[in-house]
């Protein structure tokens, strides 16, 4: 495509299966990356060289989660157990029995002080040391997503959303069960909270998108709206960081919601074209501009929305996208495949 | 969609408790096939079996917020099949187990409805067990034994060795009046041919269509029929006590004792009136002409333990019953050359998923839409139907095969509503 920059990597490295999860430490330092057959990888971010590896779940790891402001993470498996480690040493904290034998999601709260973890219908609740806080009563269907609230200074506390088929339930630690819960008719498979906390959207099975409009916060009054018309399921969806627009895959087509004013009801979005395949990944910068694309053909792309409608630059990593992050202080992002490649980008090369 | 060539094998296993599931898993996980399978079966605790793997799902079904009333999937194989098949390690083939009470339909939908599963994996085929001796508990009370039977690709009659042969064709010719399409096969102790379970290209249509030539052929008034050699005399037809309390018979002088000869007896004896007998009776008849003669009965014989005394057929034959033991569950096949008129075929069809979707579990056809060099193929389950253009017709002649399979299907308004497609 004239005038787009092919990206080229700042650090390559590959690993022996599909990365199913990657993420860095807050501090930028680390890059954790999860193998789907269960091996984890500490990298040094900056470098890309290879710190540890630890065999952390026999069958298989499905997610992990850093604890803000630590060099601590957990991992998630089809073990039935979650587990926790240093990435300093490579040693194992604690082990979580989560309930059932796939745990498929956790999440540390954004204070540090929680994790969440989901296992089939199991929600439950840990301190950030692996002590079982609560075993909430099992859901009515299998938990497919879990989003803490991003910590916000108008609505200061942790509150975690997580969301199944039937719809979405808001839990603070302290409770018993969820005390909150907006249903939904079919299953819904994504969460994202807005950085103000103020819109949730989930991404749903039946190739559409929720947005609940929250504007005095998730325990104040709220109205909810579907988008439907995607292709296909929604796989991924983005914030950009004034949570003004609502980045959604379910199409080879990136469509972005404004969700400014009285939108995104009754607006139109914006459309961005350049994939050929399901965009797979959807990551936007946590204070600038940039959004980045992958898609199931292996092709990535960064973007500008509202400024061009093409991608400033691309790359093609040869299989699946299965993972886009920012890392903290957004000038390098990482790109992850289904063929367990794994690449750091910097977009000084786009300037 | 990626070609058919490079997706994964689905078998769906489905069966009521103590079909025979388990035994026919074991034997699958065990044997030497040279294949690598994953199983996905609904008990806990996690085992790996050799290479195999063996996952323990817990059913969740969940219905798709689409409008489609009958829509619902398999939320845990989405998931579990969608980490599956990133994993390098390849499987050959995926095999999926459902409890006894499950309707195979969320399973199947699930590789309808899901793009990623469409992709990555394609449905082989359904494969019922059906406990030969027990079935008949169910088989009229339980509608998830008549699903399982209706949305089968082939069907495995277990236990045959607990049941009598007469039984047995009793069960099997009901079967049959139920899904006229899947492949049926005998089995003890579940010992069958493993490529008959894995890679039977159940959605492969050219082998689906290929139906049952009892299926295709015409229905006649009768379910049995053979040949006696007779010598002047008089005879008693013996008949017991059966599910009707009549039957009809015709005897048919027949040139001799081939099957041929029965062929062409059984023309001769469709034009002819048939003789009401009560049942049970001792019907005496008297022969005066020696020769051959061609007996056909309204009912199969082994329903009524009825017999001619003292005499043996020489030849014999089933026929599909005209009357259908099931009115709930049958198949309509409809065979017609010509071409179709793509946009009155297209209409016909959505309305008909539309209005009969929910009744209608399973269809399959190869079709020959006017103007276009190759064979149409379509499959569906419930409302949701894929075709795509196939391969070229070539020399072979060019003809519409279908089948429907459900229930309280209205066999002459599928067949006139098909016909009016044609160009």
């Amino acid at each position: 495509m004239p005038g787009v920059k092919a990206l080229e990597p700042l650090w390559s490295q590959r690993l022996n299966d599909c990365i199913i999860s990657a993420a860095f430490s807050s501090d930028g330092r680390y890059l954790a990356a999860a193998e789907i057959s269960g091996k984890l990888v500490i990298f040094d971010a900056r470098l890309g060289q290879r710190l540890r590896e630890i065999p952390a779940h026999g069958f298989g790891i499905t997610s992990i989660s850093w604890r803000p402001g630590t060099a601590e993470l957990a991992t998630a498996g089809q073990d039935g157990k979650a587990r926790l480690w240093s990435a300093t040493t490579a040693d194992k904290l604690a082990e979580l029995a989560c309930g059932a034998e796939w745990v498929e999601k956790l999440q540390f709260s954004p204070s540090g002080l929680y994790l969440a973890t989901s296992a089939g219908k199991k929600l439950r609740l840990w301190s950030h040391t692996g002590e079982l806080l609560l075993a909430a009563p099992d859901h009515s269907s299998t938990i497919a997503d879990l989003e803490w609230m991003p910590a916000t200074a108008r609505f200061p506390g942790d509150v975690l959303a997580y969301c199944g088929y039937g719809g979405l339930v808001f839990l603070k630690p302290g409770q018993a069960q969820g005390y909150k819960s907006f249903e939904y008719k079919g299953s819904m498979l994504k969460i994202r909270w807005s950085p103000d906390a103020c819109f949730i959207g989930t991404g749903n099975q039946d190739a559409s998108i929720q947005f609940f409009v929250l504007p005095e916060g998730v325990d104040g009054p709220s109205r909810d709206l579907v988008m439907w018309g995607y292709r296909s399921k929604i796989l991924d969806m983005a914030w950009d960081p004034q949570s003004r627009y609502l980045a959604t895959s379910g199409s080879s087509t990136i469509i972005i919601w404004n969700c400014g004013g009285k939108g995104p009801a009754g607006s139109k979005p914006d459309m961005l074209d350049f994939h050929m395949r399901l965009i797979s990944e959807l990551a936007w910068q946590s204070s600038g501009p940039l959004l980045a694309s992958g898609c199931e053909e292996g092709l990535l792309a960064l973007w500008r929305p509202g400024k061009a409608s093409k991608p400033l630059a691309t790359a093609h990593l040869g299989a699946p996208i299965s993972q886009i992050q920012w890392a903290p202080g957004d000038q390098t992002f990482l790109a992850a495949s289904e063929d367990g490649a794994l690449n750091l980008y910097a977009i000084e090369q786009i300037k | 969609m990626n070609p058919s060539s490079s997706r994964v094998p689905v078998t769906v296993l489905t069966g009521f408790l103590g079909s025979g599931k388990t035994t026919l898993l074991n034997r699958i996980l065990t044997e030497e096939h040279g294949k690598k399978i994953a199983v996905i079966e609904n008990e806990f605790g996690e085992i790996g079996v050799d290479q195999d793997l063996v996952i323990n799902a817990e059913e969740e079904i969940f219905e798709m917020n689409n409008g489609c009333i009958c829509c619902t999937v398999r939320g845990d194989l989405i998931r579990i099949l969608g980490n599956l098949m990133k994993r390098r390690e390849k499987f050959d083939h995926i095999l999926i187990e459902t409890t006894g009470m499950a309707d195979p339909g969320p399973v199947a939908q699930t590789f309808f409805v899901d793009d990623e599963m469409q992709q990555r994996l394609k449905l082989d085929g359904i494969v019922t067990l059906v406990d030969a001796k027990h079935i008949w508990q169910h088989i009229d009370d339980a509608g998830e034994a008549k699903e399982q039977i209706a949305f089968a690709d082939v069907i495995i009659l277990n236990k045959t060795d607990l049941v009598a042969p007469a039984d047995l064709d009793r069960l099997e010719a009901r079967i049959r009046s139920m899904n006229a399409a899947a492949r049926l096969y005998r089995a003890q102790n579940a010992q069958i041919e493993l490529d008959h379970v894995l890679n039977m290209g159940g959605f492969n249509l050219d082998r689906a269509l290929e139906l049952d030539p009892k299926f295709m052929e015409p229905e006649y008034p009768f379910e049995w029929g053979g040949i006696y050699s007779f010598t002047p005399g008089t005879y008693t037809f013996q008949v017991g006590p059966g599910p009707d309390p009549e039957m009809d018979i015709v005897l048919e002088p027949a040139a001799g004792a081939s099957e041929e000869d029965l062929r062409n007896a059984i023309e001769k004896a469709i034009s002819r009136d048939f003789v009401t007998i009560p049942c049970p009776v001792r019907h005496t008849f008297t022969i005066s002409e020696p020769g051959h003669y061609a007996l056909f009965t309204q009912h199969h014989p082994d329903e009524f333990a009825a017999s001619i005394e003292g005499i043996e057929p020489l030849v014999t034959r089933e026929f599909k019953p005209d009357h259908e033991h099931d009115e709930e569950v049958s198949s309509v096949g409809i065979t017609t050359p010509g071409d179709l008129d793509s946009k009155r075929f297209n209409s016909w069809m959505s309305e008909l998923l539309q209005n009969r979707g929910t009744d209608i579990f399973r269809m399959k056809g190869i079709v020959s839409i006017a103007g276009r060099p190759e064979r149409f193929v379509f499959q569906g389950v419930h409302m949701l139907f894929d075709g795509r253009p196939d391969r070229p017709w070539g020399a072979e002649p060019r003809r519409n095969q279908l089948i429907f399979i459900g229930r309280n299907l209205d066999r002459e308004a599928l067949q006139k509503g098909f016909l009016r497609c044609l160009a």
